[in-house]
């Protein structure tokens, strides 16, 4: 009994389905990639079934067109609008009975397309990998018995949020719309300010698991070409198995990824990427992410706001200049003041050095510590204060910045000159427009802070040049990463530290190598011909 | 897979001329000009022009003769193979005696008037450490650099000069008389400011990588010409504002000449942003000889790369800047004429001179042939 009881274990174990046992995920992908559809209707089904493990949010609905042939639909619940699948199936039970009544029609998967699909975009296919790729954006695929080809018809339901204002990068003035997550919708955001033919979107998919849909975005004829395939090239090359957000393509395709400094812009204003697009780069965006990557980026195009171009010239340079004093500021003030504290007193007038050395009378640590600890909390409470509701996002700087702050000069751990040039930091700090720029500079500050503490002002201007060594080596996408500023191009310097009247910026960016330089008439004048305006005074 | 090439452009060049020329100048070399020529000083610097401009042809011409090589190449084809390997190592242990001799002054300032206590290799680290850093990012790199740093250079430099013009209605009977003892002193003067444009013979090494090799000695000209302005207006100032005797015993007589201004009552010893200018000058200085150097050496080796080449060569030159001048003194006494001019000239018969005999005598004989 026992040899018997064996012989039946090892044919079970011969009969087990590897879907569910053996296969692993590659392996998986890999024989999804080889499976064709059969002609049968019930293998397919099974096959699906199988595949998915009838997963609970799987509908296949049996149904018989024009009474005769049986036929399914397969699609995934919470994807699909209900309404085109309802229309669907109305057109193919009953429509199809009429049909094939008055003209005697054949149901061939062609003559079902052509004549009883009400729906406006319809994909063949024969193997189960596009299939799977089509249902899991919400289409839905008709099988047909005695057909080995499925129909695959639109029926995506919109699962977006609406469009809201950006959280990150707001603005005084200009539109107040940003991306979502669905990639429809932000690139119709984008159309909508460009209305050129020439205006293409690129789509590739990108992620083993997630086969996450990217757009590659530029204007045809404006962008340079070596750019464009630069582009498409670097995100062809990735393989990974997964892309949730942009942040996973920007690791993937930066120049050089041991800099802390990003060399991929990210946005989620629309127009911000349109004013990108008009000068020739090329904007990335990513299913399931509202931030859109933009390439070639330069240090300065990060100082800079979309504010800049809304408002009037002599105020939008005059936020410029103070954007990259705060910039600077945030980057060396606790340097320096560590550097003049400990290594060049004389610098300070007398009055204010007694006054600081009064004050920093009994406090126990050096400078240099001092300057850590109350960096370090603020960058705790900043921290603590991203992860926070608003509401009590508010309660907790007030303990912050006041009790600990004030606690801690009334004990005499710190000096109060100490809280102010933290306190200054903290705010230039907020100035930054990009985040990303923004973690950059909170790291360099530190390495500042350290190098005022060991070499005072030689060890500021060490650190300065080993930074302006970095930054004059990064490159994104082959455009040096401080251009306009070095190498110098005084074209470009017409927008760049300072942004001069719109109709002063007749050219577009030099070092980008577009195919048409030239954005606007250079002869314009803001002021009419003298002749015309007399004559039309009259 | 080959390297692109690396290039800068003419303005890059201007820049890092500048700069080079400029930063021994500023620091040290009123004293060594005025401690013969005292109160003439200025005479000496606008002597000093025309052996310089005669130089720089010199060096010009021969490389535009060999517009796609560096010095490497070109003295071993115009002095032959063996030949031009010795005088091409000769060139290279040049470009590193004046990186070295670059470093050790900068250290010096900074561990005389601020750092006192910091041990001198530690400063000199730092900025050996930076120029090799730089040289290690390649000459585009170093060009960007020059290119970011330059308005700050020439601005806190132009203002430094500037702001003691206050001073200089008490002071302009220092400059009289005016030639008293002659020619003789200001001439022997005007030794060490032409010596110190052997810097410029990295522009041997440097015209391959320009963008239009043929504007060379236009560029370098209009460059060394802003140089010795600033020179000029350093050494009148320094003798104005200091009077002749105390500017010749000063050591670093620019920055003490900046020190006595006082910036309305709460804002004094402004020397230091002076100093904060030239630094940014001797990294520039320090980076271009440590890439000339290195480039060199790796093409006397027949090496693909010169990268590998840096570490060892921020070492040798490190111990060399640190050991070859025990301390200010010896190297101030290796900047006096008498000890100075020999050595240069032995460097400029050598480098400029030879090659550039050979280049004529060779392109006279080919003419005739045609």
């Amino acid at each position: 009994m026992g040899f018997l009881q064996k012989i039946l274990r090892g044919f079970a174990k011969g009969r087990r389905d590897p879907w569910h046992e053996k296969y692993d995920i590659e392996k998986r992908q890999e024989k999804l990639q080889q499976m064709k559809l059969s002609k049968k209707l019930q293998a397919n089904i099974d096959l699906i079934e199988k595949i998915t493990g009838s997963s609970s949010d799987l509908i296949i609905r049996k149904f018989r067109i024009g009474a005769t042939v049986d036929a399914a639909i397969v699609c995934l619940d919470g994807m699909i609008k209900e309404a085109v699948i309802d229309e669907m199936l109305h057109s193919l039970i009953v429509e199809s009975i009429r049909d094939r009544w008055l003209r005697k029609l054949d149901i061939s998967a062609a003559n079902v397309l052509n004549d009883l699909l009400p729906v406006h975009d319809v994909v063949e296919a024969d193997n189960l990998a596009d299939l799977f790729d089509h249902i899991s954006i919400g289409d839905t695929c008709v099988l047909i018995d005695g057909q080995s080809t499925a129909l695959l018809c639109d029926s995506k339901g919109k699962t977006s949020r609406a469009i809201s204002e950006p959280a990150t990068e707001q603005t005084l003035r200009g539109p107040r719309d940003s991306f979502v997550e669905d990639l429809r919708t932000n690139t119709s955001l984008i159309r909508h300010r460009i209305r050129v033919p020439h205006l293409w979107f690129e789509e590739i998919q990108i992620g083993r698991l997630t086969r996450t849909k990217v757009e590659m975005v530029y204007i045809k004829g404006l962008a340079n070409e070596g750019l464009i395939k630069e582009v498409r090239d670097r995100l062809n090359r990735i393989d990974t198995g997964s892309i949730l957000e942009s942040g996973f393509i920007e690791e993937f395709i930066e120049d050089q990824p041991l800099s802390i400094f990003p060399t991929v812009m990210e946005t989620e204003r629309p127009d911000k990427v349109c004013a990108c697009l008009v000068e020739g780069r090329v904007a990335i965006l990513t299913q399931g992410t509202p931030y859109a990557l933009l390439v070639p980026t330069e240090l300065v195009m990060m100082l800079q706001s979309p504010d800049d171009y809304y408002e009037k010239f002599p105020l939008a340079a005059f936020t410029r200049i103070m954007r990259i004093g705060a910039f600077l500021t945030a980057m060396m003030v606790p340097g320096l003041y560590v550097a003049v504290v400990t290594f060049h007193p004389e610098l300070m007038p007398t009055n204010l050095l007694i006054r600081i050395a009064a004050a920093r009378e009994g406090v126990p640590f050096p400078v240099l510590v001092e300057v850590l600890i109350l960096d370090g909390l603020f960058e705790l409470l900043r921290e603590a204060g991203v992860r926070l509701p608003m509401a009590i996002g508010q309660a907790l700087s007030i303990v912050g910045a006041l009790i600990i702050g004030d606690a801690a000069i009334r004990a005499g751990i710190v000096a109060p000159s100490v809280v102010i040039v933290i306190a200054l930091t903290a705010i230039a700090s907020f100035v930054t427009p990009i985040f990303s720029l923004g973690i950059a500079v909170r790291l360099v500050r530190f390495i500042f802070t350290i190098a005022g503490a060991v070499l005072g002002i030689f060890g500021i201007q060490f650190v300065l040049l080993l930074l302006a060594v970095h930054l004059c080596s990064l490159r994104s996408f082959g455009v040096p990463y401080l251009t306009p500023v070095a190498p110098f191009v005084l074209r470009d310097m017409k927008d760049n530290i300072l942004r001069l009247w719109h109709w002063k910026l007749p050219t577009r960016p030099k070092f980008l190598g577009q195919r048409d330089v030239q954005r606007e008439d250079p002869s314009y004048s803001v002021r009419p011909d003298p002749s015309q305006r007399s004559r039309e005074g009259g | 897979m080959k390297q692109p090439e690396e290039k800068i452009n003419n303005r890059q060049l201007f820049i890092i001329l500048f700069m080079i020329r400029s930063t021994v100048l500023m620091s040290f070399l009123p004293v060594l000009t005025s401690a013969d020529a005292l109160q003439d000083a200025w005479v000496a610097a606008v002597i000093s022009f025309f052996p310089v401009a005669l130089l720089l042809y010199l060096i010009c011409r021969t490389v535009q003769g060999y517009p796609d090589m560096t010095a490497v190449d070109y003295m071993q084809n115009l002095l032959g193979r063996w030949v031009g390997k010795v005088v091409s190592a000769f060139l290279i242990f040049v470009f590193l005696h004046m990186a070295a001799a670059e470093g050790r002054i900068y250290a010096a300032v900074i561990t005389i008037d601020f750092l006192t206590e910091t041990p001198l290799v530690f400063v000199l680290g730092t900025v050996l450490v930076l120029g090799a850093v730089a040289a290690h990012a390649g000459i585009e790199v170093i060009g960007r650099c020059a290119d970011l740093v330059m308005p700050v250079f020439f601005i806190i430099l132009l203002g430094s000069l500037l702001i003691s013009t206050p001073l200089f209605a008490d002071g302009l009977s220092n400059l009289e008389p005016v030639l008293a003892r002659g020619f003789g002193p200001p001439l022997r003067a005007s030794v060490v400011p032409t010596g110190a444009a052997a810097r410029f013979l990295v522009l041997t090494m440097l015209t391959r990588t320009l963008n239009q090799p043929r504007k060379v000695l236009r560029i370098s000209m209009a460059s060394f010409t802003l140089s010795t302005i600033m020179l000029i207006i350093a050494s009148l100032v320094v003798v104005v504002v200091l009077g002749p005797h105390k500017g010749a015993r000063t050591v670093f007589p620019l920055f003490t000449m900046i020190r006595t201004i006082q910036l309305s009552e709460f804002l004094e010893r402004v020397e230091i942003f002076a100093i904060f200018a030239w630094a940014f000058g001797t990294f520039i200085g320090v980076s271009v000889l440590l890439y000339c150097a290195t480039k060199g050496l790796s093409q006397l080796l027949g090496l693909r790369t010169y990268r590998p080449l840096i570490g060892p060569v921020f070492l040798f030159v490190l111990t060399n800047a640190n050991h070859t001048w025990r301390d200010l003194f010896q190297l101030r006494t290796f900047y006096h004429p008498d000890l100075y001019g020999p050595w240069v000239l032995l460097v400029f018969l050598l480098t400029v001179g030879l090659p550039y005999a050979v280049h004529v005598l060779r392109g006279s004989r080919s003419d005739h042939v045609r």
